[in-house]
């Protein structure tokens, strides 16, 4: 503050521009102006950085990716689909009713159905891998600096935070090379804001359910939505608990490449190949435990009101009442606490369906579009999964910042929802 | 850094007529998709959504992309070499979206058969029931029309810049 007071401007940008001065000095002596070919980074950076259309120009490039994304994936998905229910129909063979139910309801009803959105999530890596490789993603780091800068944000966050769309887990980590703490603590906590993967296997059932031919539209809104409520919840903690000014970004910019084909495979599958690690592993066993939870006490209908996940779901369903979800998407939630994709997989096992069209018209006969759109949001902010939270823990070392994080994205998860279901009534949707 | 004006003005040129395009088009496109939210469906006015495709976020990416275009006719006509970027980028854009939509034909093409393939009451018939009734003119639309247009802009950029 005093040295403010002093140079008459924010000291940082004293240094900065002392900083510049020094370098066109010695440029000058040194350097020899002459015609210089523009090359192809500096084409495309004129417009790709241009202050009016560089933002404009990322929104229209992340709108193609998410339709290349949704579109193109859906006739792939109905084949896993298809091919799933062709093996159910095995299943119903099994002269034993408990394995035949355990297999076809709780393996191939649950995991079976959550693997068709392995196509959405390999081609939304893969298009991301492209916009990686050639260059074009550290690019927006920049462009966003502007305004993030001007927010009293530090621009080296939004890497993280585009990291983020593929995985909140190393987006955290990605969150060490900012060396403010403050900048560094406040990356931490809105990383979780951005929408993962594991995310997209819930939006992709739900805006199909609902939105059909805007589907695409619907989804590519979750992640600007996740984009805003990072950046308002940023400012947030920088006006409040972590005030201070954000450290200047430097970045060096590489030069655009030509993406290939190996090159986005490999990223893709790289990334891709986690989440089928995950579905053999404890979504495998998530299955289970959710059929489990289902069927019994032994003798019910399985996913009735009268089962365990039934009794759990009745219990907190008045908590999501004002946002319009049934106690089958209520109990839902609490599973989604593990994983997102738990979601969608105990919402296959609680209605005793084993397709995606089976649950979109479960789903379409339970809620409003509206409720629909806000479960999406609420899904957007809710706290991604557990090792998000153990994540969180082990970087920032304090089980304060932990609670904090997870309880405030809980809160701000329904307070969203809330918010779309409350502005969608007055609009009378 | 200068441009051959005489150039520099075709580029001008150029740009104007796909950005003028692109703009109006994309702007039909969104009034379109606005009416629709309200239930005016244009194509009950004979209007085909081959030329005024009725989705918002189509209309609004088109825009974009005629604005990108738009911003560099000024300084093509100028003869400034850098601002040959708008039309780089515009045309870039404008191929990477025909990619896009194309892709997304192609995966309702496969989506049709597949449809075409299953006996109708097939248990597996639910799966593929979005595809009933598709033809492939329900895809097309000004963003990949358009980009026909734009093929000798991305000829005339590539042959500048090898020759620069």
């Amino acid at each position: 503050m005093k040295a403010k007071e002093i140079l008459g401007e924010d000291a940082e940008l004293v240094l900065a521009d002392a900083r510049y001065d020094s370098i066109n000095k010695v440029v000058k002596t040194s350097l020899i102006k002459g015609e210089r070919k523009w090359s192809a980074s500096d084409l495309l950076d004129k417009v790709f950085l241009n202050k009016y259309v560089g933002i404009p120009a990322f929104f229209a490039l992340l709108w193609a990716v998410f339709q290349f994304t949704f579109k193109v994936s859906t006739p792939f998905m109905a084949m896993i689909d298809m091919f799933f229910k062709w093996l159910t129909g095995y299943a119903a063979l099994i002269p034993n009713d408990i394995v035949a139910s355990v297999i076809g309801d709780g393996i191939f009803g649950g995991l079976g159905f959550i693997l068709q959105f392995t196509v959405p999530i390999f081609f939304l890596f893969f298009a991301l891998a492209i916009l990686e490789d050639s260059g074009y993603l550290t690019r927006v780091a920049f462009v966003f600096d502007r305004l993030l800068f001007k927010l009293g944000l530090h621009g080296r966050s939004f890497i993280p935070m585009l990291i983020g769309f593929g995985c909140n887990v190393p987006a955290i980590m990605a969150a060490r090379s900012i060396e403010g703490k403050k900048d560094r603590l406040i990356t931490i906590l809105i990383a979780p804001f951005m929408s993962c993967a594991a995310r997209l296997p819930v939006y992709v059932l739900i805006a199909g359910a609902f939105f059909a031919t805007n589907a695409a539209t619907a989804v590519w809104s979750m992640y600007l939505i996740g984009i805003f409520v990072a950046i308002v919840f940023a400012l947030l903690l920088r006006k409040t608990i972590l005030r201070g000014d954000p450290a200047p970004f430097i970045v060096e910019l590489p030069t655009y490449k030509m993406p290939t084909l190996k090159g986005a495979v490999l990223h893709m599958w790289e990334r891709g190949v986690s989440f089928l690690k995950k579905a053999g592993t404890y979504l495998l066993v998530g299955a289970i435990i959710i059929w489990s939870l289902s069927v019994l006490p032994w003798g019910v209908t399985p996913g009735s009101g009268e089962s365990l996940i039934g009794m759990i779901g009745q219990t907190i369903q008045p908590v999501f009442a004002p946002l319009g979800f049934s106690w089958q998407i209520s109990g839902s939630l609490i599973f989604a606490f593990m994983a997102k994709e738990v979601l969608v997989e105990s919402l296959g096992v609680i209605y005793s369906v084993s397709s995606d069209v089976g649950i979109q018209a479960a789903l379409v006969n339970s809620i409003t579009p509206l409720s629909a759109y806000a479960l999406m949001v609420f899904m957007l902010l809710y706290v991604p999964c557990l090792a998000t939270i153990g994540v969180i823990k082990k970087e920032t070392n304090s089980w304060k910042w932990t609670a904090f994080s997870a309880v405030s994205q809980c809160v701000i998860a329904y307070l969203g929802a809330l918010i779309v279901v409350g502005v969608g009534t007055l609009l009378g949707l | 850094m200068t441009l051959s004006i005489k150039i520099g003005k075709k580029w001008a040129i150029y740009s104007l007529c796909i950005g003028l395009a692109s703009m109006i088009f994309g702007l039909l496109g969104l009034t379109s998709g606005l009416s629709l939210a309200y239930g005016v469906n244009w194509s009950e006015w004979g209007i085909s959504t081959v030329f005024v495709y009725p989705d918002i976020f189509t209309g609004v990416m088109m825009a974009i992309i005629g604005v990108i275009f738009l911003l560099g006719v000024r300084p093509q006509w100028s003869g400034k070499q850098d601002a040959v970027s708008f039309l780089v980028v515009g045309t870039l854009l404008s191929a990477l979206f025909f990619g896009v939509y194309l892709a997304m034909m192609g995966a309702n093409a496969i989506g049709y058969s597949m449809y075409n393939a299953i006996p109708a009451g097939s248990v597996y018939a639910n799966s593929v029931a979005d595809w009933e009734g598709w033809i492939w003119l329900n895809d097309v639309h000004p963003g990949i029309w358009l980009f026909v247009f734009v093929i000798p802009g991305l000829y005339l950029t590539l042959k500048l810049w090898r020759k620069e």
